[in-house]
């Protein structure tokens, strides 16, 4: 089975122009491969580039010189796509939306959306993207956010006052509402349990766990070890 | 699948000595949001009005696909034929509400002047359009048929909002729309704008020194400093990972 995603490798170093123009170097020639259903788990001290590597993947970063980001979408009707493979690397600003609307979802350490919009609504928009009518995805957001646990009484508020945990399983369900609707091929997990509890690490390992099964490609830094062992079917070492 | 609604090919523009659009390319799709960010002077409005035709560029060209899906050339089509897409294709919203509101016409006439422009001539279907638009950017469809002067200024930049969308234009163009307001009304704004780009399908070109703007509303983004457009690209990209000196300066700017 050829891979959903290689990195080929990947390379990357951040020049800070406002500190005298110092450069870092963060990942050098990592290479890694991931198929589908399977989920590998990134390993590493924290600082040493777990986060860079998936930001590279989804186009958050810009790869360094000499990266190949070989990414294998199904094609479909709706992306138009000829190509059995894309270079996320080198691909266009055109080809990159495409993979992430389409293609590739991204769960991010920190949630991030527009002030004053209700949670039930942030879930249900991709859900409407993908085609779904207001009351069905309502329906099926609800249902989404019910199986993470956030109880019906914070759905209609928006998200900026809730607890850190709270934040985290609504960045979650923004993330996945559109993935089940219609799968994405990749899916990359940046610390996905990071404040939760166990009872709520548990509720999102099990989602998690669905969608690999259901034939995604993961790839994931899991800071905890019960996340690691319940979803990881694969190891790899980074080196700082 | 998405289609390029506006394109752009080596866009040029000096004035005397001073070189303020220079070599400037670009391609927006239905439904895209690109910001232009940069500092005062840097050339943000005028690349704009090239981008609208409104100024004719000394090198390149603005290609634009019409609602049949061909393409015109803005600097080649005639006058007549450039402003009957400026009021059926486009909108074009402004720093300053009030420069584009009469304070004799009513909030309604505003609204009612880019109809009857197409030909709407029944005024009671006139005044329930300007009022269900009122209704949805949360304004007081009662105060219809007062002047824009007695209207706050998040109420009235709305206003101007309202009477450009009402034809349903495909592009948008937008100069600093929420400069100038209160952070609450500013928020505000946004949420309504963010709502109508997805409802709408809106492309929409914006022009702003705010960067929680660009970062809220747009898809890409280019950063300009002296008529050059020295970074673009994905807004998360371009703000999470900077490239060109001066970008990094103005992220690492941010309170």
């Amino acid at each position: 089975m050829t891979p959903v995603l290689e990195l080929a490798p990947l390379n990357k170093q951040f020049t800070l122009h406002t500190q005298g123009g110092r450069t870092l170097e963060v990942l050098r020639e990592v290479s890694l491969e991931v198929r589908a259903g399977e989920c590998l788990s990134l390993q590493s001290p924290s600082g040493s580039g777990k986060s860079t590597i998936l930001r590279c993947i989804t186009g958050h970063y810009l790869p360094g010189p000499g990266s190949r980001v070989i990414f294998r979408p199904k094609p479909s009707a709706a992306n138009g796509l000829a190509e059995p493979s894309v270079d996320l690397a080198q691909a266009s600003l055109h080809t990159l939306r495409l993979m992430r609307q389409f293609h590739i979802a991204y769960v991010s350490q920190f949630l991030r959306v527009i002030p004053r919009v209700s949670t039930l609504t942030l879930v249900m928009q991709p859900m409407l993207r993908e085609g779904l009518s207001t009351d069905e995805a309502a329906q099926r957001a609800g249902d989404l956010l019910s199986r993470l646990h956030l109880p019906s009484a914070l759905w209609p508020l928006a998200p900026k006052t809730f607890s850190g945990g709270e934040q985290q399983r609504v960045n979650i369900a923004i993330a996945l509402a559109a993935c089940l609707v219609r799968p994405r091929e990749l899916i990359l997990l940046d610390e996905p349990t990071a404040s939760l509890d166990q009872a709520n690490r548990a509720v999102v390992t099990a989602l998690l766990r669905d969608l690999r099964d259901a034939g995604a490609a993961m790839i994931g830094a899991f800071h905890d070890h019960d996340t690691h062992t319940s979803l990881a079917t694969r190891t790899q070492e980074l080196h700082a | 699948m998405t289609q390029p609604i506006l394109r752009a090919q080596s866009l040029g523009l000096r004035f005397g000595q001073l070189r303020a659009v220079h070599d400037v390319s670009l391609s927006l799709d239905e439904g895209e949001c690109l910001a232009i960010v940069g500092e005062s002077g840097s050339g943000k409005s005028t690349l704009l009005s090239l981008l609208a035709g409104q100024q004719k560029p000394q090198t390149g060209t603005v290609e634009y696909r019409d609602r049949e899906g061909t393409w015109r050339d803005l600097n080649r089509i005639d006058e007549r034929d450039r402003r009957r897409l400026a009021r059926t294709e486009w909108g074009f919203v402004r720093q300053h509400a009030q420069a584009s509101l009469h304070p004799h016409v009513s909030a309604g006439g505003h609204i009612g002047e880019r109809l009857m422009g197409l030909g709407a001539r029944h005024y009671g279907n006139i005044r329930t359009t300007a009022q269900q638009w009122m209704a949805r950017v949360e304004m007081d469809p009662d105060r219809v048929d007062e002047s824009p002067s007695r209207f706050s200024g998040g109420m009235q930049q709305r206003l101007q909002l309202i009477s450009n969308l009402v034809t349903s234009p495909r592009l948008v163009l937008m100069d600093e729309p929420t400069t100038g307001l209160d952070v609450s009304v500013q928020a505000k704004l946004l949420d309504l704008l963010k709502r109508l780009q997805e409802e709408l399908r809106l492309a929409t070109i914006i022009v702003t020194h705010d960067l929680g703007v660009a970062r809220l509303l747009a898809d890409q983004v280019f950063v300009m400093v002296r008529g050059e457009v020295v970074e673009q690209g994905l807004v998360d990209q371009v703000f999470d990972d900077p490239q060109h000196p001066y970008t990094q300066q103005l992220v690492t700017s941010v309170l």
